[in-house]
């Protein structure tokens, strides 16, 4: 790495480049690992320095004047994960990264030999979708310590599916008929209400529509918008969801589909446009 | 904190900030109580007033919870990223009353007024994290370490931190990369 470079690293990581030099350096971190690696090391020293100055905890009633000031959001279009550079490989988190990753692989490999768990035993719900219908997949999930753990087992098991689509529920490599272009497949905790849902294959939404994903209850017939999918420029991609933790959708089996919506009539509590993946009824 | 746990807690953070982006008001709350106490102590020693730094903390968490969709792993880790936001935070009420930036060293504000109670202070100091810090930038050379220090909490551009040292605008830079560059191999030769 050239003293420039290290010059440049440096500024960024204290924050000193103009908003010119910084976009310039942030396309470069995109693809240099080895510049991504630089950076993350500067990181941890400036990491290191901001928690080694004199701790203070703030007044006591602090968080709860910021709750007063934030909003519960409206539905948001989904956050896009990265299919096409994986986001956990690119973080440079070394072990931590592994070790979820080699979890993922457990649960996949797992899946086949043992039954849908039940009860009150942690379980991901893989579905996998086409134009016309869902299969159901339960998979026993290890015992996260906390809802953090928990999203990365998703957003790992997630990823590895896309690499391995062989292990989703109802998948064929025989080629697709050209009616039923559309395949995805979610993964969803049912306790922490968190899920992805993945487009492998769906033509972009026409101008001034929409793709919005619905979760339903079949049981409770219970329907809920779980956001919109901001596929603009691909027919596929990645992108986590999340219910609100007092959803009414409280189903371990519940039923993923897409539907593409007027951009000008964004209702969110009923679908209006015309279903392009998966169904609402089992 | 150890590079290798600062990874495993980037990667649990940035989950946080994942679901912050989904409206999930209980990742806030964990966010928070992982990073209210470093923020709020780098707005103390930049705003050097507790009301102050109390109200920066306030607005910074806000925009943590709007802007948590925008956050990339690709270019920062979640707590750069939040101390990026609350230091220009600082840097914005600093210029809006027109106070002069802090210039004061770490260990004049140990000193000061507004640093932590003694009983507190021995406590952290005693830790070995911050032992390991303050060896480290005890080895960087004075000049580079007052030029990072300026870069850290001041608030200064790099063209203000030159003409608070008195030197070329080049030089400034060079000591900023050799203060940091120096600093990292420092922590993490000590970490091993």
């Amino acid at each position: 790495m050239n003293v420039t470079t290290e010059e440049l690293a440096s500024l960024y990581v204290l924050d000193k480049l103009d908003p010119a030099q910084q976009r310039a350096f942030e396309a470069r971190l995109q693809v240099d690992t080895d510049l991504l690696q630089l950076v993350r090391g500067l990181e941890s020293a400036l990491e290191d320095q901001i928690r080694a100055l004199p701790q203070r905890e703030p007044p006591g009633a602090s968080f709860e004047r910021i709750k007063s000031q934030i909003r519960p959001r409206e539905p948001v279009p989904l956050k896009d994960k990265g299919v096409s550079i994986p986001w956990i490989s690119l973080m440079g988190w070394g072990m931590a990264a592994i070790l979820l990753l080699g979890l993922g692989l457990t649960f996949i490999l797992t899946s086949e030999r043992h039954p849908p768990a039940s009860g009150s035993n942690p379980v991901v719900l893989v579905v996998g979708m086409d134009a016309q219908s869902n299969q159901w997949k339960t998979i026993p999930l290890a015992s996260a310590t906390d809802a953090s753990e928990s999203f990365a087992q998703l957003a790992v098991l997630a990823e590895e599916l896309w690499k391995n689509p062989g292990h989703l529920p109802g998948y064929s490599n025989e080629p697709n008929p050209a009616n039923t272009r559309s395949s995805g497949y979610t993964v969803f905790n049912p306790a922490s209400k968190h899920g992805f849902i993945a487009i492998q294959q769906l033509p972009r939404p026409v101008a001034g529509k929409h793709y919005y994903l619905w979760v339903k209850d079949p049981f409770s017939n219970r329907l809920e918008c779980a956001g919109l999918i901001p596929l603009q420029d691909a027919d596929h991609g990645l992108y986590s969801f999340a219910l609100s933790q007092d959803s009414e959708i409280t189903s371990d089996r519940v039923v993923f589909f897409i539907t593409e919506e007027s951009s000008d009539d964004p209702t969110w509590t009923r679908p209006r446009g015309r279903p392009v993946l998966g169904t609402d009824h089992i | 904190m150890p590079p290798t746990a600062q990874r495993e807690s980037a990667a649990e953070e940035a989950g946080l900030l994942s679901r912050i982006a989904t409206g999930d008001q209980a990742a806030f709350e964990q966010l928070y109580r992982k990073y209210s106490r470093p923020l709020f102590s780098l707005g103390l020693r930049m705003l050097e007033n507790e009301k102050e730094a109390e109200e920066a903390l306030q607005d910074t968490f806000v925009k943590l919870w709007n802007k948590a969709e925008s956050y990339d792993a690709r270019k920062s880790r979640p707590f750069t990223w939040s101390v990026t936001i609350m230091r220009r935070t600082c840097i914005d009420r600093l210029r809006k009353n027109n106070r002069r930036p802090v210039s004061t060293t770490l260990e004049d504000a140990r000193a000061s007024q507004w640093a932590i109670p003694e009983t507190v202070r021995k406590t952290t100091e005693l830790n070995d994290d911050v032992d390991r810090v303050n060896a480290a930038m005890q080895a960087i050379p004075p000049h580079q370490k007052r030029a990072l220090e300026l870069a850290l909490f001041s608030g200064l551009t790099h063209t203000e931190i030159a003409e608070n040292l008195k030197q070329p605008l080049g030089t400034v830079k060079t000591w900023l990369r050799r203060g940091m560059f120096q600093l990292s191999s420092s922590l993490t030769e000590h970490a091993k």
